[in-house]
C-alpha cells in the first residue's frame, strides 16, 4: 500500500496542542520510539522497567515472544510500540505507572502484535490515542483509519490483529480515543477507565465476527463514551458505565471504514446515564444529551440496561447516509428522566425500519413503537425533541482527572498466551445492573 | 494486492498536482501557451471529438474558458420511437463532425471548440431502460418548485471553446439538427483562469481541487465500464443562483469556515498546502473539527457516501437582473459519474449538512447520459442500437 508521505494516521495532523501549534505527523515521534518493523524479537521472558531497562521501549526490544514487560512506578515520556507476539505490558501499580504523551506525541501505547496485553497502568495526554490495538501500522505509525478519510484501511492487506486484552487501564485526557481497537478480533477491554477524550473513551472499529468483549469499564467526561463504527456480530458490551459524557455510546455505520454496515452487537446490563456533561470536549457534531445513538446500525440488541437522565434522548435512531437504522431490538431496559426514552430522527429518504422497543418507553414520535413491523417508521418532527443547550467544549488536556482507580496487585507472573477466542458471557444470565454500577469510580471528579 | 481507496480514488501517493498527465498534450493547457503551441493544442483538442469518450468530461484537462449549455425537450408528448431517436443522434453526431468544414459557422476554423451531446432520462429509457441515466433525478432542496422543463431535459448540447463568439451559432446549428425539440433553457458559463482543473468559483474560492486525475480514478468513478454504453458517463448540470452579496458580507474567517479552505490559496483549514486533502478527523483540543462540521469541504467529501470520486467541471456565470439592473451571479454545477447515485447521495448530503448550500438556490437541473465517443466509423449512439 502506498501512503502519502505527507499524511499519517487518523487525525495525525490534527489535534492542536495546548500551545495551539499543529503537531506534525513526523514530529510526533520525538520521544524514544520503538522501531516497529525492523528489530528481531528479544529473548527475555521478563524485563523489568526501570531495573532491567531504562525505558519501556528498550524493554520491548528485549522481551521474548510470550514475555512480560513489568513497569514500576514513574512517568514514562515515550511512545510504546508492541510488535512482539503475545507480549504483556503490565504496570506494578495502575495509578503511579504513567505513560505520558505530554500533549505532544500521537499515542501512548500501540499494540500491533497478536496476543498483546496492556494492564494496570495509566496512559494520558496523547494527541490521538491512549492505547491503540491494531494490525494496521507501518514503521510504528498506526494507520487506524485514513489520515484524512480518503483512505480506507484494506482488511485484505492488513489482516485483523488476533487476540488482545486491555485490562485495568486508565486512559485519560487523550485527544481522540482513550482505548481504541481497530481492525482487530478476539479481544477484551475490561475494567478500564476513560475520560477526557475529544472523540470517544473507548472505540471499537472495523471488524466482522469481531469476538470482542467490553466489560466493566467506565467512560465519563468524553465527547462520546463508547463508540463503535462497523464492528459487527459478536461484540458484547456488558457491565459498563457510560455516564457523564456528551453522548453515552454510539453504534454507527461509517463508509470511511470497511465492513459497512454496523450490525449485531449486544448491549446488556450497562448503565448509560446523565450524558450532558459540560466538563468534556465538545462532540464535534454538537451531540449532547443522548444515551445511545444508533446511526445506520442494524440488528443490535439492547437489553436490561439502565438508560436514564439523558436530557434529549435515551436511545436515538438515525440513518447514516443511505443506510437505515434497521431491526434493532430494545427489551427489558429501564428508562428514567430522559427527554424522551426512544426517538427516531432518521431522514425521510432513509427511514428507520423494524426497530422495536418496550411499551414502557416514551417515544418520539408517539407511534414509533406501533410501526415497528411496518414498512417504514415515522421520524420525530424537527424541533419536537428537547433542546439541550450545548456547553462550550473543554480542552481534552483540561478535563478534570478522575482520581485513583482500583489497581491490580503487583504481579511478575508471565501469563499464558491469550486464548484464540474470547469466552463471551451467557447473555441470558446477565441481569439489570444497580443504578450505582461502578459509580464509586467517578468519585474523584467530585 | 488490493488497491486502497486512496490509490483508486486519487492515484498512487495521492498526487493532486495540477496538470497531472491525463493524455498527450494536456500539460500544454496549463499556463498560457504561445500562439504556435496554441494552434497545435487546438488540433489536439479537435482530435478529442472522435476519441473513445466525448470531450468535456476529462479533456481538455483544463476546461475551455467558455461553455454554452443548451437543454432541449421534445415538443410532442409521446417519446420518440427507438429508431427515430437513433436516427436523430446519428444526424446530430454527423453535424458535430462536419463542423470542421463549416466556415459559415466558424470562419476562423474549429480551433479548440468541442461539443458534448447527452440525452435525458426519458430518451435513455426509450432506448433501454436498463441503461445508466435512465432514472430521473430525485428532488433536492429547493428544486421541487421548479417547473418540469427546468427539472429534466431530453437533449443536452454543450459547446465549449476559448472564443465565446463561436458558441451561440454552433449551439443553434446543432439544436436545429434535432427535429421535434425546443430549447428549455440555455446558459453561457465562464471559468476563471486557474491551474489545471482548479479555478475560482463565483464565491471567490478555489474549486476543482479534488477530482479524478488519472485513468484508474476515471475508470472507477466516471466511465461506464460495460454494456452498450461503455465509455459513456452520466452528466448532471444544476444551475444555481448564488447569493454572493450575502456570502461576501460574512467575514472572511466565516467564509472559510463555510468552505473549509482558505480563501487566499485554497489550503485546507486542517493544514497543508493548496493542493492538500482536507483532514476530516482532525480536531481542536476542545473537540471541534478543524474542517468544520458543516463546511462544504466536509459535506461534499466522497468518503462519507461510500461512492467513488466524481468528475466536477463547473462553470460560473453572471447576468443582469432585470429588476435591479445589477449583476447577479450563478453557477452551472457540472459533474460526471458512472452512476447517478454518486451524485444523488452527495447532493442529499449537501442538502442536509452543507452551510454553503444556504447561499445557493437551484434554478434549473438536468441529468443526462453522455453518449460514448463517436466518429465517422462509429456514429453517435450507434452502440445503443
Amino acid at each position: 500500500m502506498v501512503r502519502n508521505p505527507g499524511t499519517c494516521l487518523r487525525g495525525a495532523l490534527a489535534v492542536l496542542t495546548v500551545a495551539s501549534v499543529l503537531a506534525a505527523c513526523g514530529g510526533t515521534s520525538d520521544g524514544p520510539s520503538g522501531d516497529a518493523s525492523a528489530s528481531a524479537p528479544g529473548t527475555e521472558q521478563v524485563v523489568s522497567v526501570p531495573e532491567d531497562a531504562a525505558t519501556i521501549t528498550q524493554a520491548m526490544g528485549r522481551v521474548a515472544p510470550g514475555g512480560l514487560v513489568l513497569v514500576g512506578p514513574g512517568t514514562y515520556r515515550e511512545k510504546v510500540t508492541i510488535t512482539t507476539k503475545d507480549v504483556t505490558l503490565r504496570g506494578t501499580d495502575r495509578n503511579t505507572v504513567v505513560i505520558d504523551a505530554e500533549g505532544r506525541r500521537s499515542y501512548g501505547v500501540l499494540g500491533a502484535a497478536d496476543g498483546v496485553r496492556v494492564e494496570n497502568l495509566t496512559v494520558t495526554q496523547a494527541l490521538l490515542y491512549g492505547v491503540l490495538v491494531t494490525s494496521s501500522q507501518q514503521d510504528g505509525e498506526p494507520l487506524a483509519q485514513g489520515a484524512d478519510g480518503y483512505e480506507e484501511i484494506d482488511p485484505d492487506e492488513f489482516p485483523p490483529l488476533q487476540r488482545f486484552r486491555v485490562d485495568h487501564v486508565t486512559a485519560i485526557n487523550n485527544g481522540l480515543y482513550g482505548i481504541y481497537a481497530f481492525n482487530a478480533q478476539h479481544g477484551v477491554i475490561a475494567d478500564s477507565f476513560t475520560s477526557g477524550s475529544a472523540d470517544s473513551g473507548i472505540y471499537v472499529g472495523q471488524c466482522r465476527a469481531c469476538d470482542i468483549l467490553v466489560e466493566g469499564n467506565v467512560a465519563a467526561r468524553n465527547a462520546i463514551g463508547f463508540e463503535n463504527a462497523n464492528a459487527s456480530d459478536s461484540v458484547v458490551l456488558t457491565g459498563n458505565r457510560f455516564s457523564e459524557n456528551r453522548v453515552g455510546m454510539t453504534l454507527t455505520s461509517d463508509y470511511q471504514e470497511a465492513f459497512v454496515p454496523q450490525r449485531a452487537n449486544t448491549v446488556v446490563g450497562n448503565v448509560i446515564s446523565y450524558n450532558d456533561q459540560p466538563d468534556s470536549p465538545r462532540q464535534a457534531q454538537g451531540g449532547i444529551g443522548i444515551g445511545i445513538g444508533i446511526a445506520g446500525g442494524r440488528e443490535n440488541v439492547i437489553t436490561r440496561n439502565r438508560i436514564s437522565g439523558n436530557p434529549q434522548t435515551g436511545v436515538s435512531f438515525s440513518n447514516a447516509e443511505d443506510l437505515p437504522a434497521r431491526g434493532n431490538t430494545l427489551t427489558g431496559n429501564v428508562y428514567a428522566d430522559n427527554g424522551v426514552d426512544v426517538a427516531n430522527v432518521s431522514a425521510e429518504r432513509t427511514p428507520a425500519v423494524g426497530n422495536c422497543f418496550e411499551a414502557a418507553a416514551v417515544a418520539a414520535p408517539g407511534n414509533l413503537r406501533a410501526t415497528c413491523s411496518a414498512a417504514v417508521q415515522p421520524a420525530a418532527v424537527e424541533g419536537s425533541l428537547a433542546t439541550v443547550v450545548e456547553p462550550p467544549g473543554v480542552a481534552f488536556l483540561d478535563v478534570t482527572h478522575p482520581g485513583p482507580q482500583p489497581s491490580l496487585p503487583a504481579d511478575a507472573t508471565v501469563p499464558e498466551p491469550l486464548p484464540g477466542t474470547v469466552d463471551l458471557p451467557a447473555i441470558s444470565s446477565i441481569r439489570l445492573p444497580a443504578p450505582t454500577l461502578l459509580g464509586e469510580l467517578l468519585q474523584g471528579f467530585r | 494486492m488490493t488497491l486502497s481507496r486512496r490509490q483508486v480514488v486519487l492515484g498512487g501517493a495521492g498526487t493532486l498536482a495540477a496538470g497531472a498527465a491525463v493524455g498527450v498534450g494536456i500539460d500544454r493547457w496549463v499556463g498560457d501557451p504561445g500562439p504556435q503551441q496554441s494552434e497545435r493544442a487546438a488540433a489536439d483538442v479537435a482530435s478529442y471529438q472522435s476519441g473513445p469518450h466525448q470531450p468535456g468530461v476529462h479533456l481538455p484537462a483544463t476546461p475551455a474558458p467558455y461553455q454554452l449549455v443548451t437543454v432541449l425537450h421534445q415538443v410532442a408528448d409521446d417519446v420518440p420511437r427507438k429508431d427515430a431517436l437513433l436516427s436523430l443522434l446519428d444526424r446530430l453526431g454527423a453535424a458535430v463532425l462536419d463542423l470542421q468544414a463549416r466556415s459559415d459557422l466558424l470562419p476562423d476554423g474549429l480551433r479548440d471548440l468541442t461539443v458534448q451531446i447527452g440525452i435525458g432520462p426519458r430518451w435513455v429509457a426509450a432506448l433501454d431502460p436498463a441503461l445508466p441515466g435512465a432514472d430521473p433525478m430525485p428532488a433536492y432542496r429547493g428544486s421541487s418548485s421548479l417547473p418540469p422543463r427546468l427539472r429534466t431535459g431530453d437533449l443536452v448540447v454543450l459547446v465549449a471553446a476559448s472564443d465565446p463568439s463561436t458558441l451561440a451559432p454552433v449551439g443553434a446549428h446543432l439544436a436545429g439538427q434535432a427535429p421535434g425539440t425546443a430549447v428549455s433553457w440555455q446558459q453561457l458559463g465562464i471559468r476563471a483562469p486557474g491551474r489545471g482543473a482548479v479555478t475560482r468559483n463565483p464565491f471567490g474560492f478555489q474549486d476543482g481541487v479534488i477530482v479524478p486525475h488519472d485513468q484508474a480514478a476515471l475508470d472507477r468513478g466516471v466511465w461506464i465500464a460495460s454494456g452498450p454504453a461503455t465509455g459513456a458517463t452520466v452528466g448532471v448540470i444544476r444551475r444555481f443562483h448564488l447569493d454572493v452579496e450575502r456570502f461576501e458580507a460574512e467575514p472572511v474567517a466565516r467564509q472559510e469556515e463555510i468552505v473549509g479552505r482558505r480563501k487566499a490559496d485554497g489550503a485546507p483549514l486542517s493544514g497543508g498546502g493548496p493542493d492538500a486533502e482536507v483532514n476530516l478527523l482532525a480536531k481542536s483540543p476542545t473537540g471541534d473539527f478543524l474542517t468544520p462540521a458543516h463546511s462544504h469541504a466536509r459535506a461534499a467529501h466522497p468518503s462519507f457516501t461510500g461512492r467513488p470520486l466524481m468528475m466536477r467541471r463547473s462553470y460560473g456565470f453572471t447576468a443582469t437582473d432585470p429588476a435591479t439592473q445589477r449583476l447577479t451571479a450563478g453557477l452551472l454545477f457540472t459533474s460526471y459519474q458512472n452512476d447517478l447515485l454518486t451524485f444523488v447521495r452527495t447532493q442529499q448530503r449537501l442538502d442536509d449538512e452543507d452551510d454553503l448550500m444556504t447561499y445557493a438556490t437551484p434554478t434549473a437541473e438536468v441529468s443526462f447520459l453522455v453518449l460514448p465517443g463517436f466518429g465517422r466509423e462509429r456514429p453517435l449512439g450507434s452502440t445503443l442500437r
